[in-house]
């Protein structure tokens, strides 16, 4: 039998950029592959092809040996095509049941039916079938979605793909907003999908995960086949090699601290129902990790410190001195800098250049007589760290919503750098950024202390903060239970401390 | 390749070839304007003798300086991701103020009584009232989070209210010449309110590029919850935008009061549609985050010529509005195709 989809010599260009260059792709019934690649290898310009949304300019798609025309997201779902992107499709004020049967409403019998009108009862009973076939419970069908966990959210997309039928379902990143007990309940729909015989493509960035849900793995660079292979015979140096085009010697360059004065001291933080009686401190020179689950109130707690949130109690002491941090406008008069985990959203002026961003948090320093903008002293500053942060393409003049991810990331880091900095509150620094530019991340996180920074390391992904700390933090429901020191966390001592086990 | 340059993959990155000087000039969104503008001119002068003579052009020109210079205020309001409907409410009020503070007093029974200030004492009464307008809104949007479409449209509404209680529907004439000429006179061949708009609009512009506030604008319009989170003064910045804006509006405002030479409690009214528009059709983004200065003031330029043409080509004044706002949605569309590109 022919396979469930086939793509061949799929090409696409966008103006001066080739996204996709002659690139196959195949995936069988009952067959979960892994989509691999940096980011802008090509990826999500292949599976929003595949979605309908974006057309190839050359290349042939095959649905049981078929050939199909792929022009309209529509056509993608009439061919039981089902997409769920990482910015989940749902309508946040209605319920599972209405987002699940969002399509194609099931309608009333007879007339009524015909006019448009629903069968409610019908859609709820369809749609708690669904999610029993999928072995799913806990989830109540008459909640609104956007009072869902992300998790359960996720749910609902994919029971949304099997109410429309779907024989094949790309999966984009699925777990990059998912606390790790959450992902191996996905991993065990997803296997749920495969005995069904539907084909699933999990794109992910996480290679232990790809080893634990694939069966194959396809590796896109630069818009051409690096490579596939049954996962089994994959080791990860073998796929970071592919994904890079060479070997990356060392992800995690990390150097002993010297460890300094004690320069940022929490007391009693709280913010009533979201973090309680939070008491650290950070050294200068000292990178200390900062693990928990997705939810646990870490963001919280490197928000309050910098006055994006209003604290209900708490001290902070900079130096010693007890100060009042009211808004991030303090915070950063203070020397303390923060990267938020969503940089496009939160990081960045998008539409900006690389120069205007870079500079954006120093300007009034920068500025003659503090009013008046000197455009080239922005540019001597603005290529300073281009240079020394390797940015790709090494211009300022661009807009940064153009660059990379890994080079956005860069850029915030930039920003916050050029400010004269004692404390930096790093959130999820290197989530969603492909694996060369992690490395570099790393390497300048390890500068920085060095330099005799303070560096808060929020991250979810536990070898990034084994490898990175000098210290780990676990939080767990809003509160610090834990504190393991490099020589003594594991990733199980983390993980029992994060879920409330002792 | 070295090492340190090969730590980041190849070809992740979208790049845009650097285009040549031509093809930047014909995407900046003055030149689309530019060339309407010139089109619009050569069909009128080829239709009406009257069109291309100097005295029309400044006529133009100086019967919309006042909506330019309000757009130049709303361009900032709605680069910082904002809105201000209450333009021709805030004119009119200034407006009045300045006319109540300027003149000598009513001749009928239908016109209020003035106070006969000096004239620019007058004038700067004036400005001031569409500051306060302009603080108000500001503070509305940013202390109270009311939405800035609702707040303004509120104030649209109160301060037009206050014009037509203030003045029982009475007019105010009886100007001091000196008052007059800043809307009549002319600087050579140049009509005054022409001067103050030129004047306005370099400030502003200046302000814009190099002024610390100036980025700041574009930064909150471009990403709000970035600019706060960068530790910009995002609340002080965007309440300036609106104290700007009524200012503007407020030089405006008495602007054609001095034109016109009375203070009626429906003047400017509408106002709001031709400034907005002007600001739009200069290429300022209604999401916020990008504009100019000088798209703002040919935008109104072009509303003036459209409107000189309706009337060159006799079509009846009732159509004007109906032509000014399908100019609108034809500029929103060019913004909409502009950024899909």
């Amino acid at each position: 039998m022919a396979l469930l989809l086939e793509m061949r010599g799929i090409s696409k260009r966008f103006g001066g950029t080739q996204a996709l260059d002659q690139v196959d792709f195949s995936l069988d019934r009952g067959e979960v592959v892994g989509l691999l690649g940096e980011n802008g290898a090509g990826k999500s310009t292949l599976i929003k092809i595949l979605a309908g949304v974006h057309r190839m300019d050359q290349g042939a798609i095959f649905i049981d040996g078929k050939p199909v025309t792929l022009q309209t997201p529509q056509d993608a779902q009439r061919l039981g095509i089902a997409v769920i992107y990482q910015e989940l499709n749902l309508t946040p004020n209605q319920t599972v049941a209405e987002n699940v049967f969002l399509h194609h409403p099931q309608r009333m019998n007879g007339i009524l039916g015909k006019i448009g009108i629903i069968d409610h009862r019908r859609r709820e009973r369809e749609t708690a079938a669904l999610l029993a076939q999928l072995g799913i419970t806990g989830l109540d069908i008459r909640r609104k979605v956007g009072e869902l966990s992300v998790a359960f959210q996720q749910l609902t997309e994919i029971a949304k793909a099997l109410a429309l039928e779907a024989r094949l379902i790309v999966m984009d990143e699925p777990t990059s907003a998912l606390p790790d007990e959450e992902v191996e309940h996905l991993f065990e729909i997803i296997r749920r999908l495969r005995e069904r015989g539907l084909g699933v493509v999990f794109v992910s960035h996480r290679l232990n995960e790809v080893r634990a849900i694939c069966d194959r793995i396809v590796v896109l660079r630069d818009g051409k086949n690096a490579g596939a292979l049954p996962v089994n015979e994959a080791s990860d140096d073998r796929i970071i090699a592919m994904m890079v085009g060479r070997s990356i010697n060392n992800l995690y360059p990390k150097r002993p601290a010297t460890l300094g004065d004690v320069v940022l001291e929490v007391q009693g933080l709280t913010r009533r129902g979201i973090i309680e009686d939070i008491s650290f401190h950070l050294r200068a020179g000292e990178v200390v990790g900062l693990a928990g689950l997705v939810g646990s109130g870490r963001t919280e707690v490197a928000r309050a410190i910098f006055g994006a949130d209003r604290i209900d109690k708490g001290t902070i002491r900079l130096n010693g001195t007890p100060v009042r941090i009211r808004s991030p406008q303090d915070a950063r008069n203070l020397g303390i800098g923060y990267v938020p985990e969503d940089r496009k959203v939160q990081g960045l002026v998008p539409g900006m250049t690389v120069r205007d961003n870079i500079t954006l948090a120093v300007l009034r320093q920068l500025a003659r007589a503090g009013h008046v903008v000197d455009r080239s002293v922005l540019e001597g500053v603005a290529r300073r760290y281009v240079h020394e942060l390797h940015l790709r393409p090494p211009r300022t003049d661009l807009p940064v919503g153009s660059l990379s991810g890994g080079n956005q990331q860069k850029v915030v880091l930039a920003k916050w750098l050029a400010v004269d900095l004692k404390v930096l509150l790093l959130d999820e620094p290197t989530r969603g950024i492909d694996v060369g530019a992690k490395a570099e991340i790393h390497g300048l996180i390890d500068e920085l202390a060095h330099r005799g920074m303070a560096i808060l390391l929020i991250s979810s992904e536990l070898p990034e903060v084994l490898a990175m700390s000098d210290r780990i933090l676990v939080m767990s429901e809003g509160r610090l239970v834990g504190e393991l020191s490099r020589e003594e966390a594991t990733q199980e001592r983390i993980l029992a401390l994060a879920s409330g086990r002792k | 390749m070295s090492k340190d340059a090969s730590v980041e993959s190849k070809g992740t990155t979208v790049v845009a070839r650097q285009p040549g000087i031509i093809r930047r000039i014909l995407q900046r969104p003055e030149t689309s304007i530019v060339i309407v503008l010139v089109a619009l001119s050569l069909f009128l002068s080829q239709s009406s003798d009257a069109f291309l003579t100097p005295s029309n052009l400044f006529n133009i020109l100086r019967n919309n300086a006042d909506i330019a210079i309000a757009a130049l205020g709303v361009t900032l309001v709605i680069m910082a991701g904002g809105i201000d409907l209450s333009i021709g409410s805030t004119m009119a009020l200034s407006g009045l103020v300045a006319a109540i503070a300027v003149s000598q007093g009513g001749t009928t029974a239908y016109q209020l009584p003035g106070f006969g200030l000096p004239p620019a004492l007058a004038f700067l009464l004036g400005v001031l009232a569409g500051t306060l307008v302009g603080l108000i809104n500001g503070l509305l949007v940013v202390r109270l989070k009311i939405p800035p479409f609702i707040a303004t449209l509120g104030m649209l509404g109160v301060v037009r209210g206050v014009v037509v209680g203030l003045t029982s529907g009475q007019t105010v004439r009886n100007f001091p010449v000196e008052f007059t000429n800043l809307g009549q006179g002319y600087v050579g061949p140049v009509p005054v309110p022409v001067i103050f708009l030129i004047v306005l609009a370099i400030a502003v512009g200046l302000f814009l590029s190099y002024h610390v506030w100036g980025t700041y604008i574009y930064a909150i319009g471009g990403n709000e919850t970035s600019a706060t989170l960068t530790g910009l003064p995002v609340e002080r910045v965007r309440i300036l935008t609106y104290v700007l804006s009524g200012a503007l509006a407020g030089v405006g405002g008495v602007l054609v009061v001095a034109r016109l030479g009375v203070s009626a409690p429906t003047q400017a009214l509408g106002y709001e549609l031709f400034v907005i528009a002007a600001a739009v059709i200069g290429g300022v983004s209604l999401s916020g985050g990008r504009g100019t200065v000088l798209g703002a003031v040919l935008g109104a330029i072009l509303i003036g010529v459209l409107n000189n043409a309706l009337v060159l080509l006799r079509v009846e004044s009732y159509w004007q509005q109906a032509f000014t706002g399908g100019i609108i949605l034809l500029s929103a569309l060019v913004d909409r195709l502009r950024q899909r590109r």
